[in-house]
């Protein structure tokens, strides 16, 4: 898998804690090495649209998908959703969230704003990395997409 | 026509149809002039009958004494002749009257034939014209005279000739010119008789004539006022100056319901107790009679009210005749019915309007002309005024400001024009308390029995406390939603951010327990660092929530400190972050004084002046300033930054739990939310001025004034 070329996912994540886990658990089940995480949606947009520090293409490859957490700072979680599943080229990168909200305002948004997928944070560590596990299974060995 | 012969000469020359108009007003009918003739006749005759007889008598004796014996029985005939049409009754006039002529005449001719002496034979003849003038006309009065005449001269020639010696007296006067003379004078005299007899006659038959007419004026007059006195609906009694009834009509006797005898007996004191038995106050009206007794010449008015209910209307005015007071007349009319009307409808009216002043409403009503004819005591209140007539046929001009006015008369106009009914619900300025004022009612057009408009109809309503309780509710409605909202986003984040540092600490004790089974130590380390940390992270949140829940719950009794105070005691609490961040902090002097829990406030201050600190940047010389302006809304309360300024998206965000615009900064995101949670207990309002990135920050906030 490693020598597989874009298997690039982006985390945005504002809590460094949480996305050391979930890039330790990726690397725990050897699904990718290729995570790129941002603090907040604007360098989630730079990185998208290679902008500012992310500029190059070559080094910055599209993610197969965009882990997003709802509470961030700026721009915020449903607006970048927002941004990606209104923009022309980028609407077709499956946007999975990522967040403590169970609340059914937010997944309601998530899903009015076309999320693919919506999942919750689990408290336990056991089902945290069953997730991270099967998530990394579905979407980037089942599922396919149209390259671009 | 006999009696067209009697009008007088000069009315000659009128015109026919006026004289036979003024016959018939002079002249008595023939009926009643033979009548008057007839019994004029029968006096002489009777009242002249012993008389008569004696003349008579003596002059059979005398003709007796003179040897004229043969002229006895002549006598004799007449006395019985004399008798006879003096006291035979159904004798026709004219036999009566020819008859006595015949009787003086034969009388005079005896007289004569005996003793020549023309004296008492002259006497005789003069009575004979004067008589068949009263008895006849003046043309046999005329006849007789000149048979009269002819008597005497025809006598005169007999003796003076010597044909005829009846007594030798009258030998002696054998001269013609004693005849002639005598004859003259007899002449004469029955000429003056006559003349005068007849101008009397005349005189007194018009005397009769006016009397008779104006009798019958009299009569007609009297029997019209008869008629009218009888047939009015007025009770009269007529009394005069002595007391006594002079009259008193049916009515009069109907209404008091009197006994006729003491209408007869013309008593008033019997018809004053008769009245005052029936009067409701007895003591009164006998006052009211004596004061008018003592008054002869008072006119009055009076209602009088009776025993069994009835109210009477009572007139009284004086009898006068010729400037004299001679009586004084009662006219009583029974207006019972009408008063009971009149009661009924004012106690109809007082009904209604007790009704009008009772409600607790604006209730007027105006004429066509826009003038105040009905203010009930809500209206007056309304309008301010102490009383019902001092608005009483005044326009809203002459009451109301211009403005008030004029936009009441165009309501107004509408509905006296239009017809229709204008409904409203308005605000107004009470001008006397500045308080605003609302009203709900409408205004509807009066018509009169024919349908047409005559005025108008307003009632309104006082809505003020219902107005002030909806724009409380909605307000409260408004505070409540903005609760709820806050609570709904309080959970949420609270759910959120509390979360978080679980999932960390479960995720990394899933780490540790890897590390410890792969021995991996130094990994151990890091990760039970990550879960201290997020242990910590955890406490701090939940002492900053609940030092939230705490403002506003339990608050300090508040005081009225100079605000210059409150910002010393915070600056003593981050003095320590003013000094690691070299900033310097400048205090405008002059600051007023405030109302409010002293604590919070420092809080607040500290709190905004921490936050610049933190949010400084990489300003060279950053700088604070704490100030007060004055503005129209009150005082506003500053802390000015040269910090790293917000953009104008995040000024609302910055105040919410939790929101913190960089990340990384090591506050939770509660402060600014404590800060804006004080200032709204304290009834103030916070809000930040930035020109943008780079360009510091301006917190403001005001306080509700001091109490």
């Amino acid at each position: 898998m490693l020598t597989e070329p874009n298997n690039t996912i982006l985390l945005v994540e504002d809590n460094p804690a949480h996305a050391e886990i979930v890039i330790r658990s990726f690397q725990d089940h050897h699904i990718t090495n290729h995570i790129v995480h941002v603090l907040d949606g604007e360098a989630a947009l730079d990185y998208l649209l290679h902008r500012g520090q992310y500029v190059n293409a070559e080094n910055n490859p599209r993610p197969r998908i965009v882990l997003l957490d709802l509470r961030l700072p700026k721009i915020g979680g449903l607006q970048l959703l927002h941004e990606i599943k209104t923009h022309e080229i980028l609407c077709s990168i499956p946007v999975v969230i990522l967040t403590t909200s169970e609340a059914t305002r937010d997944l309601a948004l998530a899903y009015a704003n076309h999320a693919n997928s919506y999942l919750v944070k689990p408290v336990d560590f056991t089902k945290f990395s069953q997730l991270i596990d099967d998530l990394g299974i579905y979407w980037l060995d089942w599922n396919r997409q149209p390259e671009s | 026509m006999q009696n067209q012969e009697r009008i007088p000469g000069r009315l000659g020359s009128l015109p026919r149809t006026l004289q036979n108009r003024l016959a018939e007003f002079l002249i008595p009918s023939s009926e009643e002039i033979r009548a008057w003739k007839q019994q004029l006749a029968d006096n002489i005759l009777r009242s002249s009958f012993a008389v008569a007889i004696l003349l008579l008598g003596g002059g059979a004796y005398y003709a007796y004494t003179v040897d004229a014996v043969w002229l006895v029985p002549f006598y004799g005939v007449m006395v019985s002749l004399w008798t006879l049409i003096a006291f035979l009754p159904k004798i026709p006039y004219v036999l009566r009257a020819w008859t006595l002529l015949l009787l003086i005449y034969a009388i005079a001719i005896l007289d004569l034939f005996e003793s020549g002496r023309t004296g008492s034979a002259r006497v005789f003849l003069i009575a004979l014209p004067v008589l068949s003038l009263l008895l006849f006309d003046w043309r046999m009065s005329a006849l007789t005279l000149g048979v009269c005449l002819a008597t005497l001269g025809g006598f005169g020639w007999l003796y003076t000739t010597g044909r005829l010696v009846v007594a030798p007296e009258i030998a002696n006067s054998t001269n013609p010119a004693i005849w002639i003379s005598n004859t003259l004078v007899f002449f004469f005299i029955s000429v003056l008789l006559m003349t005068s007899a007849n101008y009397l006659i005349h005189r007194l038959a018009q005397a009769v004539i006016h009397l008779k007419d104006s009798v019958k004026t009299t009569q007609d007059a009297l029997s019209l006022q008869h008629a009218v006195f009888d047939a009015t609906a007025d009770g009269i009694l007529a009394v005069d100056h002595t007391g006594r009834i002079t009259t008193a009509n049916r009515k009069f006797v109907e209404l008091w319901d009197i006994p006729e005898s003491i209408i007869t007996s013309r008593s008033d004191s019997e018809a004053i107790a008769s009245v005052i038995a029936q009067v409701a106050d007895p003591v009164e009206f006998m006052a009211r009679i004596h004061e008018l007794y003592e008054q002869p010449h008072v006119e009055s008015y009076d209602l009088l009210y009776l025993k069994d209910g009835r109210v009477f209307e009572h007139y009284s005015s004086p009898q006068r005749l010729n400037n004299d007071t001679v009586g004084r007349v009662w006219a009583f009319r029974d207006v019972t019915a009408q008063k009971r009307v009149e009661e009924t409808l004012e106690r109809e009216r007082i009904l209604l309007r007790t009704l009008v002043d009772t409600m607790p409403a604006i209730i007027f009503a105006k004429d066509a002309a826009g003038r105040k004819i009905l203010a009930n005591i809500g209206d007056q209140q309304a309008m301010g005024v102490q009383s019902e007539a001092e608005v009483i046929g005044k326009t809203d001009f002459e009451i109301y400001s211009p403005e008030k006015a004029a936009r009441f008369a165009e309501e107004d106009r509408r509905v006296l024009e239009g017809g229709e009914t204008f409904e409203s619900e308005s605000m107004f300025l009470d001008s006397r308390t500045g308080q605003q004022w609302w009203v709900s009612g409408s205004k509807r057009p009066l018509r009169n029995e024919a349908g047409q408009i005559i005025g108008l109809i307003g009632s309104f309503y006082d809505i003020t406390r219902i107005k002030e309780g909806e724009i409380e509710r909605e307000q409260l409605i408004a505070e409540l939603e903005a609760k709820n909202a806050e609570l709904e986003r309080f959970t949420y984040t609270v759910s959120h951010d509390l979360k978080s540092p679980l999932i960390t600490i479960g995720g990394f004790v899933g780490f540790l327990q890897q590390d410890l089974l792969n021995g991996n130590t130094t990994q151990a380390q890091t990760d039970m660092e990550r879960i201290l940390d997020a242990l910590a992270r955890m406490q701090q949140l939940l002492d900053e929530l609940l030092e939230l829940s705490r403002i506003g719950r339990r608050m300090n009794p508040p005081q009225t400190v100079p605000f210059e105070t409150i910002v010393r005691e915070a600056m003593e609490l981050v003095s320590g972050r003013i000094a690691a961040g070299n900033v310097t902090v400048d205090i405008i002097p002059d600051l007023p004084t405030v109302y409010g829990d002293r604590a919070r406030l420092v809080e607040v201050v500290q709190n905004l002046v921490d936050n610049a600190c933190k949010y400084m940047g990489d300003t060279p010389n950053p700088h604070v300033e704490i100030g007060a302006r004055q503005t129209e809304a009150g005082t506003v309360f500053y802390v000015r930054d040269n910090g790293i300024g917000i953009e104008p998206q995040n000024r609302e965000k910055i105040f919410g739990l939790f929101d913190k615009i960089d990340p990384a900064s090591d506050g939770t995101g509660v402060g600014l939310a404590i800060v804006r949670r004080i200032i709204e207990t304290h009834g103030g309002h916070i809000w930040v001025d930035s020109e943008g990135d780079g360009r510091g920050s301006t917190f403001c906030f005001t306080l509700a004034a001091a109490k």
